[in-house]
């Protein structure tokens, strides 16, 4: 009982850091996700009165791709609405349409910077950049990420220092064999290996609970319904991948500590 | 000239600065002798043992074991000086959460012997001191001549070239005490060890030439 309480203090200031950075981490996963969605989706409409080319568009903006519309669509509608007119004739007046994709989706106050330099590019007499369609979604997932990242902080800074404080506890009740080694000659290492064999176990049992809990919830289907509206693909290598990280963070915190615990109270 | 294992020079040591323990002594000790350190309680004789393994530092003067400059040396170099030293305490300092066995093997797990030779090594060590059936025990089921037996084995585990024991018989039967007395003599007349031993009274019942130190009013005294 006594040594479950112990594992389970160091086991919960390590499990709150990894569930906050796992958090984050998904998080900023799911917006990278969303915005690469809002990219395919979203164009900005050039009009010019003369041809243009990628070349003249990509020395102004980050370009993925420049599309010259047909105008025979409108062309077409006319057509369908009986509208008596010189096609021939239009061919020539009509303006030139091109479809700019982006390499990335741009904030709202980048786009205001795009449509000024898309105005400079020669020929072009008009921008349209369809703002509007900036998502609430996506401002929203921002704010949540500013937000999380805010938390993510609190709760490591917390939780650290009660890892410090474990870390405390623990040396001082393995002061008297940590002692009795350092009189034989005991390098640091062996004189703290059993808190560095606490801190290795419990660095894993937190990693795998986590793992868990994440496992768990992505699979849950209130969630994967919600992650599915914004086609974020679910992939169980990222959470094992996250998970390798986690573990090598956790062993680095802990360690740190024990070092940093047992070089303090030698001093001391 | 024999070769000196232990030199003090005008050397103070003090747990506060204004409050010296020892006072400006001076003294040597050969390697391969047996010494006796002597004097009243509160005359400073576990203070210049624990000097000797550098659980306290000079506060003045000179202190050279083994070469080492203990005035001078950092705590993180201690380690290196320890394995050199086999030390007994009275009040033996034993891992309780470890078995007997594991408390002998200590000195020769630090110094990274394989696992074999720690084994045949400790086995060999409690039959020396007669607990070989107490190998797997934990030193809170023993007796205290027993964990003293303990503490004497691992003191001898690695061949130190030093043995510095505080008061090692003090809370002992005769028994255990002339079994403890038996084994330090042993490593000095077999081995060639250097024994300091830290004690009220010498024991009559030994036959052996020794050096005698005493301490008086914070001053260290050659005997004989």
């Amino acid at each position: 009982m006594k040594s479950l309480k112990n594992h389970l203090s160091l086991i919960i200031p390590l499990f709150s850091i990894f569930f906050a950075i796992e958090f984050y981490v998904i998080l900023d996963r799911v917006i990278k996700s969303y915005e690469n969605n809002l990219r395919d989706d979203y164009t900005i409409l050039l009009v010019a009165n003369k041809d243009i080319k990628s070349e003249d568009v990509s020395s102004y903006v980050d370009l993925s791709t420049l599309e010259k519309i047909d105008p025979k669509f409108i062309i077409d509608r006319l057509q369908k609405d009986n509208i008596s007119i010189d096609i021939e004739a239009l061919k020539t007046f009509l303006p030139k349409f091109y479809k700019v994709k982006l390499e990335h989706f741009p904030s709202s106050k980048e786009l205001k910077s795009i449509k000024e330099r898309l105005k400079r590019v020669d020929g072009v007499e008009r921008v349209e950049t369809f703002s509007k369609s900036h998502t609430k979604i996506y401002t929203l997932l921002i704010v949540l990420k500013q937000i999380s990242k805010i938390f993510m902080g609190i709760i490591a800074t917390i939780s650290f220092l009660l890892i410090l404080k474990q870390m405390q506890v623990w040396y001082l009740e393995h002061k008297e064999r940590m002692y009795i080694m350092e009189l034989f000659g005991a390098p640091l290492w062996m004189r703290s290996g059993v808190l560095i064999r606490l801190a290795i176990i419990d660095t894993i049992l937190s990693v795998a609970s986590v793992y868990g809990v994440f496992y768990y919830l992505l699979n849950s289907n209130i969630l994967q319904n919600l992650i599915g509206e914004i086609n974020f693909g679910f992939d169980s290598s990222y959470l094992l991948n996250d998970s390798v990280f986690l573990v090598g963070l956790g062993l680095f915190l802990t360690l740190f500590s024990v070092i940093f615990v047992s070089i303090r109270q030698v001093k001391e | 000239m024999a070769n000196k294992v232990i030199v003090a020079e005008d050397l103070t040591l003090a747990y506060k600065k204004d409050e010296p323990v020892i006072k400006n002594s001076s003294f040597s000790i050969e390697s391969g002798s047996f010494v006796f350190i002597t004097g009243p309680s509160g005359s400073g004789k576990s203070t210049l043992i624990k000097s000797f393994y550098g659980a306290l530092k000079p506060l003045r003067g000179e202190l050279i074991i083994g070469g080492v400059e203990l005035h001078n040396i950092k705590k993180s170099k201690l380690s290196f000086l320890r394995k050199y030293l086999g030390i007994i305490f009275q009040d033996y300092k034993l891992i309780n959460e470890w078995s007997v066995k594991k408390n002998v093997m200590l000195p020769l797990l630090i110094a990274g012997y394989s696992k074999e030779v720690c084994e045949n090594q400790t086995k060999k060590l409690l039959k020396h001191v007669k607990l070989s059936n107490k190998a797997d025990k934990y030193p809170l089921e023993l007796s205290g001549g027993e964990q003293q037996r303990v503490a004497m084995a691992r003191a001898l585990a690695h061949n130190p070239v030093i043995i510095l024991a505080d008061e090692p018989t003090g809370n002992l039967d005769d028994y255990s005490s002339n079994l403890i007395w038996n084994l330090l003599v042993g490593a000095n007349e077999q081995l060639g060890t250097t024994v300091v031993v830290v004690t009220h009274h010498i024991p009559s019942q030994l036959h052996i030439n020794f050096k005698h130190f005493h301490i008086e009013d914070g001053t260290v005294y050659e005997i004989s």
